[in-house]
This record gives structure tokens, sequence and C-alpha cells, in this order.
């Protein structure tokens, strides 16, 4: 049955929408930020995923993705009584991995954007049959159009939390969501 | 095919997920560089609670400093200030008019009396004031 182009295409997942709790991960950062250690295995245990997800979207490498990830935990935890300020947990710690990720850009001084095909060099590339051809269209994407799919799909952000995390507006956010869409039909050959 | 498919099927296919093998290190060196520790002005200054609750102790302090203020003697009523000023200007010229002070205190008292009269609500008549010199 064919599916028709609706404002729904753009719905949270409400399964993974479910998951978020900002005030208990207000709580975790408050925690943090008082001293208590254990908050930090907590707010791992609920964003690394989500943080790892996009730090692939970011990176082209696994163990890139994964320094990003450690990079982002060692940063807040290194905030300190800020954390008590912070209103939308998630969004806040994707925004430090994405200044993670920014500084790492800067200091190897090279183009950010490097598409690559190949299973071996992407992670991308585990499953079989559609999933890998899924994935290796995703991977083609321009990476600011490929971390708005990554958010909206897997992490279940929304294009105005999206354009909080990635410093565009909302508008601008759902437009490289709309773009991102457009070119995985192209590049599915589905169009 | 339409666009819900794709999202679905990229849905479907998912994203890895971090090795298990992460956590340790990710935590060992976050905990490294952790700060401790939270001040009473740091609860102020960065606690949405904390900060309103300053600012509705400060609204209450300013609403109770106004309220003697709005319900007693309006300003235009109350012994001025620039009468004070008035009085004792007029005590010091007297002594130095070379008044004995008794006399200076008591020209200080009527220029003190004299502003804490209503003003005339007009110029009095010409009939007033003849019968004033009668």
């Amino acid at each position: 049955m064919p599916v028709t182009r609706t404002a729904a295409s753009f719905v949270i997942s409400p399964a993974v929408h479910a998951q978020r709790d900002d005030r208990r991960d207000r709580e975790l950062l408050g925690r943090l930020a008082a001293g208590d250690g254990g908050a930090l295995a907590d707010i791992y245990d609920r964003h690394a995923s989500a943080l790892f997800r996009h730090a692939l979207a970011l990176a082209h490498d696994r163990s890139d993705a994964e320094d990003l990830v450690q990079s982002a935990f060692v940063k807040l935890a290194t905030i300190g009584a800020p954390l008590l300020g912070v209103r939308r947990p998630a969004s806040y710690l994707h925004r430090i991995l994405r200044a993670a990720w920014i500084d790492v850009a800067r200091h190897r001084s090279a183009a950010p954007e490097q598409p690559c095909d190949g299973d071996a060099a992407h992670p991308m590339s585990a499953d079989v049959g559609d999933a890998i051809d899924l994935r290796h269209a995703l991977a083609k994407l321009p990476e600011l159009q490929r971390e708005v799919v990554v958010l909206h799909l897997f992490g279940g952000f929304s294009f105005r939390e999206i354009g909080d995390v990635t410093d565009v507006s909302t508008f601008t956010a759902g437009s490289r969501y709309r773009l991102a869409i457009e070119r995985l039909r192209l590049l599915l050959g589905e169009r | 095919m339409q666009r819900a498919p794709i999202e679905e099927r990229l849905r479907e296919a998912g994203l890895p997920e971090p090795a298990p093998d992460l956590r340790g290190p990710v935590l060992a060196a976050a905990r490294s560089h952790a700060r401790s520790g939270v001040t009473w002005a740091d609860r102020v200054w960065f606690s949405r609670r904390w900060r309103l609750a300053a600012v509705a102790l400060f609204l209450a302090l300013a609403v109770l400093d106004r309220v003697p203020t709005v319900s007693g003697v309006p300003g235009d009523q109350r012994p001025g200030t620039a009468a004070a000023e008035t009085a004792r200007a007029a005590q010091e010229a007297a002594r130095q008019a070379g008044l004995p002070p008794d006399q200076a205190d008591a020209l200080a008292r009527r220029v003190l009396i004299a502003a804490s009269r209503p003003a005339p609500r007009s110029e009095p008549s010409i009939d007033e004031l003849i019968e004033e010199h009668r």
C-alpha cells in the first residue's frame, strides 16, 4: 500500500522519544555537578548509544566516533556547576559532542567530508541486503544532512532540537532533512 | 516509492551500537577530569529554581519595603526636607546677624511652622485685606 507524503513522516519516533526523560537527566547532571561520579555512569548508560550514533554520523571511522564519545564525556565531567542550569540535557550532550568534533576537525585541518563506499572502512556496513544499501546510501550523504537524519530518526530529536544542537534554525534543520531524504531516494534508485 | 518507507527502512536497518568495552575507559577518563563541589553561589547563579526563588525573595522584600510608603502619609504632606533646610539657613543667618541664640531658634521654628501650613488657595481679595487691617 503506497504511503502518502505527509507531515507524519517527520514525526519523532515514539519509541525513541519515550526514552527521553529530561527531569531524570537534569537530576543526573545536578548530581554530576555536585561531584557524584555515579551520575556519570548513569548518564553514559542513558545516552551513550545516541551519542555514538551521532558521532558515527560526523566521523567516518568507528574508532574516531568512540574518541568523540570519550571527549564528550570528559568535557561533561569538567563542566561542573554550569550543569545546574541545563534545561535540555539530551540536546546539551549532543552539543558537547558536536563541539568535540569541531575541535578535532580544526586540529586535523582537513576537509571533514570524506564519503566512503567500502565496507571495510565504514562502520555502517555490517548487515546484509537492504540494510547495506541503506547504510551505504546514508554514508554517501553530506555529513550535515546525515547528521540531521541520524538525530531525527535514531535520536528522536525534533527539528527545533536539531537546530539547537547544530546551531542552525529549525527551518534549516528541516530543510537539510528533506534534502537528505530526497538524496537517499535518488541513491537508492527510487525516483 | 514514497518518503515514509525509506525512513522506516532506515530505522529497521539501525545503526551500530558502541562497543561494550567502551564504557569503562570512557568513564575512567571522565572521572579523572571530574570537577566536584557546588557552592551556594553556584546554585543561585546556575539553577533556575534557585534564581526564581531569589527573584521571588527580592520582589517580596521590595513589596514589603514599599508598603509603608504607599499606605502612609502622602509625600507632599510629610515635613519636607526643603523646609528644614530653610529653617536651618534662617537660624544660621540670624546668628550671623548677631541675634541671640534663643531668637534665632524662634525664627527657625516660625519658618518650620509657616512651611507646615497649607498654601493659600488664592490671593486674598481687597475686602479681606481691608478687613484684616481693621
